[in-house]
């Protein structure tokens, strides 16, 4: 099952989200698969904050960036999401993948209203997956601009110069995910 | 007065019946239909939030609750392994509070009797003397809500 371009499937009792489950610390994150655009393993785009991959530039960023959180160290393990959104690219750092879900709407609760401040914009909201939580990362505030960034992460795709760092063309792992599950 | 009553058994009616906890070996009191009952404490999942203290969702079997991070508020590192999980009955929904590990025991008392808080802690009713020992009366059903006020 190839991951890129579906965002849902047909599941008895309505439509399910396909979600893609990574581990960021102990966070554990779900992404929405539309937005998925493959996968590499964080040393072989190099130690740069760009990294272009058929002809697509992404900037690179831990996931855990994005909330102010301690980046894990970066390990052998560590993997590079490559994402896009509404026309923008993005490269973000996980620990590791823990799998690809479908997940029935009425799995899905919003976070409980004690989360009162802009985390609420954050997550589209939560499910059960395996013994412990997801959230479900809401990519409009995945892919808006960071806190003293937003220059370097408004760029174009086509800036000259980043095209004269790290291209990568063939060694894109192309997301099969055996380990799917249907969490109704 | 309900006819029939003694005295005695109207001023125990009125009595309050409390919770009495530690944190980091810190005593607290809160009152008993506050609390929604204890349990061991299993490992929550962080939560990245900007709500003070309130940062991760704890799963018990298909239940989960957030978890309100009292210890790091009081600056307290919770005693005892493993620690207990009390779970407070806010006015929004139940949450979870991370205590130490020794039992939690019961106390009744004269709410005439209670200290008004000297801090301005919108979360403390006020004191009132357990075993020589003043401790602060919580409130557990507006823990950490935004904007508290109480009157003892």
């Amino acid at each position: 099952m190839s991951l890129q371009g579906q965002s849902k499937a047909a599941a008895a009792g309505g439509v399910c989200e396909r979600l893609l489950v990574v581990a960021s610390g102990p966070v554990r994150l779900a992404l929405s698969a539309p937005i998925f655009e493959g996968m590499l393993p964080r040393w072989k785009a190099g130690t740069r904050d760009v990294v272009t991959v058929r002809g697509i530039t992404y900037r690179v960023t831990p996931l855990a960036g994005r909330w102010d959180g301690t980046p894990s160290p970066t390990t052998p393990k560590t993997l590079l999401l490559l994402c896009g959104y509404r026309g923008q690219h993005r490269g973000f750092t996980v620990d590791h993948v823990l799998g690809l879900t479908e997940v029935a709407p009425r799995r899905i609760q919003s976070l409980p209203p004690h989360f009162a401040c802009e985390e609420r914009t954050w997550f589209n909201g939560f499910f059960l997956f395996r013994d412990t939580i997801a959230l479900w990362v809401n990519p409009d505030w995945l892919f808006a601009p960071g806190k003293g960034t937003d220059a370097a992460e408004n760029f174009e795709d086509t800036t000259p110069g980043l095209t004269e760092d790290l291209c990568l063309t063939e060694d894109i792992i192309e997301l099969e995910i055996i380990d799917a599950e249907r969490a109704e | 007065m309900l006819r029939g009553q003694s005295k005695e058994t109207a001023k125990r009616v009125t009595n309050w019946s409390l919770m009495v906890f530690s944190i980091g070996g810190q005593r607290l009191a809160a009152r008993i239909e506050e609390a929604g009952g204890v349990r061991p404490w299993t490992d929550p999942m962080p939560v990245p939030s900007h709500t003070p203290f309130m940062n991760a969702l704890l799963r018990h079997d298909e239940e989960v609750l957030p978890v309100y991070d009292l210890a790091a508020r009081l600056k307290q590192q919770v005693r005892g392994t493993p620690p207990l999980c009390l779970i407070v009955k806010r006015e929004d929904g139940p949450m979870a509070v991370c205590i130490d590990a020794s039992i939690p025991t019961l106390k009744t008392i004269d709410p005439q009797a209670l200290q008004p808080s000297a801090e301005p802690d919108p979360d403390i009713l006020g004191y009132c003397e357990i075993e020589g020992e003043r401790v602060p009366l919580y409130s557990l059903a507006k823990l950490g809500m935004p904007t508290t006020t109480h009157a003892v």
